[in-house]
């Protein structure tokens, strides 16, 4: 099972259709095989009582879904449950009465560079862009193995310096020698979305 | 997706002559009968708007075994329109093994849990299960329900299909000499009186 | 008979050479020495010339009396229990053999009397044959006792002669022996003539050992029927793995290593002939193996396919494991193959069972670190194979080892993880330090 870091790059809002340009641009000056477009779906269904749940569908594993419970303390650990496509609608059943809140949308392009799959993309809510992701898996498969050629990947290849901090604070935690999964994968975006929704809503009370 | 379905019983005594007229009747009769032992558990949760919500997760194994997958189950209520099968609403799926924390953590409650132990067929779309229920015991070793045997023929299918209905009924009528396959509503009215 | 002339004239050819010698200005001592030199010479070389031919003629004769004798005992050997042939054959045989050891004795007398000028000719075999009576008075009282049983034998019943037929063959087989000894007594002989045997002359530079191979193996066919069953077993299997070997060196197509392949094969030919297939077990083979890898993170797993063949699993702990195909130790083919993490799990908790350990001769690596691994794994093979021969699996598990830090570890030379998007793909052979493909030095 390939490894996978998901970097978000802080930019500007306004900047991201460009950035995102010169990224790809960047990637098809190295040739690579151009693979179909992906697309991450994540949908968030808030309870009334402060239990929120996440449901991710990734166009990789087109035929499964993922359903995340928000821990109500940072220290907890995160729950998933991977289940076939049917957990979608089961879903309505589990939280019946509890109402959809918000969507978000991960659309981009994907490529192939020798063992290196690269997926670059936009974050939209609501057809407004929320912010890019890059996405890099390789076919390693823990901490130890896949950090150091990766970092050197994004820093040679995409000419990102500041990589570390890209990453999200579950890989930074994760322990060196455990096994990468699918649900390593889906955590990862949980965590980027949950830091533009609470940048979003900063910038929200901000301006009021 | 909708279930139609009707259940009946047959006694221990007679299961087995009973599983050979069924290995007759179903698909591939030159193989024996799919053997199965499942755990059922049955959550449930009660909503801040006064519904409740019942769940029933199945896993194979008795309790202490480790297992790669389980499968998770929602059965509406009986729909009490319909005169020749029983219908309800019917969603299912198969997820990873941490379905029980991840339940629990959504606060609903174990209400029961059962040990269910028998033998599938199927016929075409049709699916027959004929299955023995024991009850988890602390001493060990599970106690059963009852003396007998409970028979479940069922369908799924899109909701609205009569075609399916008749098909399950009529099935159902070639077991007629040696178990009666009702709807539980009028079974229930029959111990009545 | 033409290649006679060069030996038969050594000393004509001498002659020219001392012709000068003979015409300078003679001083008074050299001269007398020189005058007495050519007739001691001629004296000396013109009768050895003869002694010379004789000694050839007469091994010629002794060579045809063998061949007949071989023939002889064949058909022996073919009728063996016809009593009244056997009894013609003994009496051919001993008479035979009587005439083998006069021409013997004739051969060793003119040894000795190397210097009388009697031509040899087959008439001097039979003269030395009518010389020597002893030789007659010693074997015949042997046939004679030889002839009592057969005798014997002829008026017995029809009924009972299927009885004598095994006691006759014990006493051809007693025969056969005393063939036997006469034989080695006679090869001792010939032994002694070395010099003439050298000089053999009608096949050429080729010794006389071919035609000895031959008739032992006629004579001492049935003890040797049992040796052969056993080594030939072992002889095939060598060969056939030199065969692969070399096949395997061609393949790759480096010509680094087939300078390798030049130098050693002479040296290393030796340590094939050692090989020993000894039964191996399942668990024998994991436990050695694991033993020589010493890392307990790296897990082993070996499948038993027949006898002799087994597919171990070499399992890092980055998610790919190498699969060797193994005929004992020796390894045949290897492969590079990645793994789902999910079967490393099974792995890890329950022991790992063989059945999902087999080598899958169709399938190709996805990925390019671990084809361009599993190509530099069979440089690698290759080199230690014509490196230390039978004991290679050792040293490739010692190299193969150090890929714990496959994707990890940083170039030696180049000091970066990745070139062309691989990481370092080849340890050093001696040293394991880890190299880029290209980064490598031959």
């Amino acid at each position: 099972m390939p490894i996978t870091y998901v970097f978000k790059i802080s930019i500007a809002i306004d900047q991201i259709p460009q950035f995102r340009e010169t990224l790809e641009k960047r990637i098809q000056a190295l040739k690579p095989r151009q693979l179909n477009q992906f697309q991450v779906q994540a949908v968030v269904f808030q309870a009334t009582n402060q239990t929120a749940i996440h449901q991710y569908l990734h166009s990789d594993y087109s035929s499964t879904c993922f359903s995340l419970i928000e821990p109500s303390t940072p220290q907890q650990e995160i729950k998933v449950l991977t289940g076939d496509i049917g957990l979608a609608s089961l879903q309505r059943r589990i939280l019946d009465g509890e109402k959809k809140a918000l969507q978000l949308d991960l659309i981009g392009s994907a490529f192939k560079l020798g063992d290196f799959q690269i997926k670059i993309g936009t974050i939209t809510q609501n057809s407004s862009n929320r912010g890019l992701l890059v996405e890099i898996s390789y076919c390693a498969s823990n901490n130890n193995d896949a950090y150091g050629v990766i970092i050197e990947f994004v820093e040679s290849h995409l000419g990102l310096s500041n990589s570390y901090e890209m990453l999200s604070n579950y890989v930074k935690r994760k322990a060196p020698t455990a096994n990468y999964t699918p649900e390593d994968t889906i955590i990862q975006y949980y965590d980027h979305f949950n830091s533009l929704r609470s940048q979003t809503s900063q910038l929200r009370s901000q301006i009021n | 997706m909708n279930e139609y379905f009707l259940v009946g019983s047959v006694l221990d005594t007679v299961k087995d002559g009973f599983l050979e007229i069924l290995r007759g009747l179903c698909d591939n009769p030159e193989n024996k009968p799919i053997e199965f032992l499942e755990t059922e558990y049955i959550f449930s949760k009660i909503n801040p708007n006064g519904s409740s919500v019942s769940l029933r997760a199945r896993r194979v194994g008795s309790p202490p075994d480790q297992t790669q997958h389980c499968h998770l189950k929602y059965v509406g209520g009986i729909d009490q329109k319909t005169d020749k099968v029983m219908v309800r609403t019917y969603n299912d799926c198969l997820t990873s093994p941490n379905l029980n924390e991840y339940l629990m953590a959504l606060g609903f409650n174990l209400e029961t849990e059962l040990i269910v132990k028998g033998y599938l067929f199927h016929k075409g779309h049709l699916k027959v299960v004929v299955s023995k229920i024991f009850q988890p015991s602390s001493a060990g070793e599970p106690q059963p329900v009852s003396n007998s045997h409970l028979v479940e023929i069922s369908r799924t299918g899109p909701p609205g299909q009569t075609t399916m209905g008749e098909s399950v009924k009529q099935f159902a009528d070639l077991f007629k000499p040696f178990v009666r396959m009702e709807r539980v509503s009028q079974v229930v009215e029959e111990l009545n009186f | 008979m033409a290649a006679n002339v060069p030996i038969v004239n050594p000393a004509q050819r001498m002659a020219p050479n001392m012709m000068p010698v003979q015409t300078q200005p003679p001083y008074s001592q050299q001269s007398q020495a020189q005058h007495q030199t050519p007739a001691s010479t001629q004296q000396q070389t013109n009768p050895p010339v003869d002694p010379d031919q004789k000694k050839i003629q007469d091994m010629f004769e002794a060579i045809n009396l063998i061949a007949n004798l071989k023939e002889d005992i064949n058909t022996i050997l073919e009728n063996v229990g016809k009593a009244n042939s056997a009894n013609n054959y003994s009496q051919l045989l001993s008479s035979q053999k009587q005439i083998l050891e006069a021409n013997l004795d004739s051969i060793k007398s003119s040894q000795a009397t190397n210097q009388t000028s009697s031509v040899g000719t087959p008439a001097s075999v039979s003269n030395a044959y009518s010389q020597n009576p002893s030789v007659n008075a010693q074997n015949e009282p042997e046939q004679n006792n030889l002839n009592e049983p057969n005798e014997k034998q002829v008026n017995l019943n029809e009924e009972e002669a299927d009885f004598f037929e095994k006691t006759d063959n014990k006493f051809m087989n007693s025969k056969i022996g005393d063939i036997n000894k006469s034989l080695v007594e006679l090869e001792k002989i010939f032994k002694d003539l070395q010099p003439v045997t050298i000089l053999f002359p009608f096949q050429g530079s080729t010794t006389i050992q071919p035609w000895q191979a031959d008739f032992y193996s006629v004579l001492l066919e049935q003890t040797f029927e049992e040796k052969t069953t056993v080594t030939s077993s072992k002889m095939i299997n060598n060969y056939r793995y030199l065969t692969k070997l070399q096949e395997n060196c061609n393949l790759t197509n480096l010509t680094s290593y087939k300078r390798f392949q030049q130098s050693y094969a002479e040296k290393k030919y030796p340590k094939y002939k050692s090989y020993n297939n000894r039964l191996m077990k399942k668990e024998e083979m994991e436990k050695t193996v694991s033993a020589l890898l010493g890392n307990p993170d790296i897990k082993v797993v070996a499948a038993q396919k027949t006898e002799h063949q087994f597919v171990l699993d070499i399992i890092m702990p980055q998610n790919f494991k190498f699969v060797f195909l193994l005929f004992d130790l020796n390894v045949e083919r290897l492969q590079v193959r990645p793994m789902d993490s999910r079967i490393l799990k099974i792995y890890t908790s329950n022991k790992p069972s063989d059945e999902i350990c087999f080598y899958d001769f169709d399938y190709k690596n996805k990925s390019n670190v671990f084809q361009r691994l599993e190509e530099n794994c069979l440089f690698a093979w290759v080199f230690f194979k014509t490196e230390f021969g039978i004991n290679h699996i050792s040293n490739l598990l010692k190299w193969i080892k150090n890929f714990k830090d496959l994707f990890n570890a940083k170039c030696s030379r180049c000091e970066k993880h990745l070139l062309n998007g691989i990481p370092p793909t080849w340890r050093d052979l001696k040293t394991y330090e880890p190299y880029h493909d290209e980064c490598r030095i031959f």
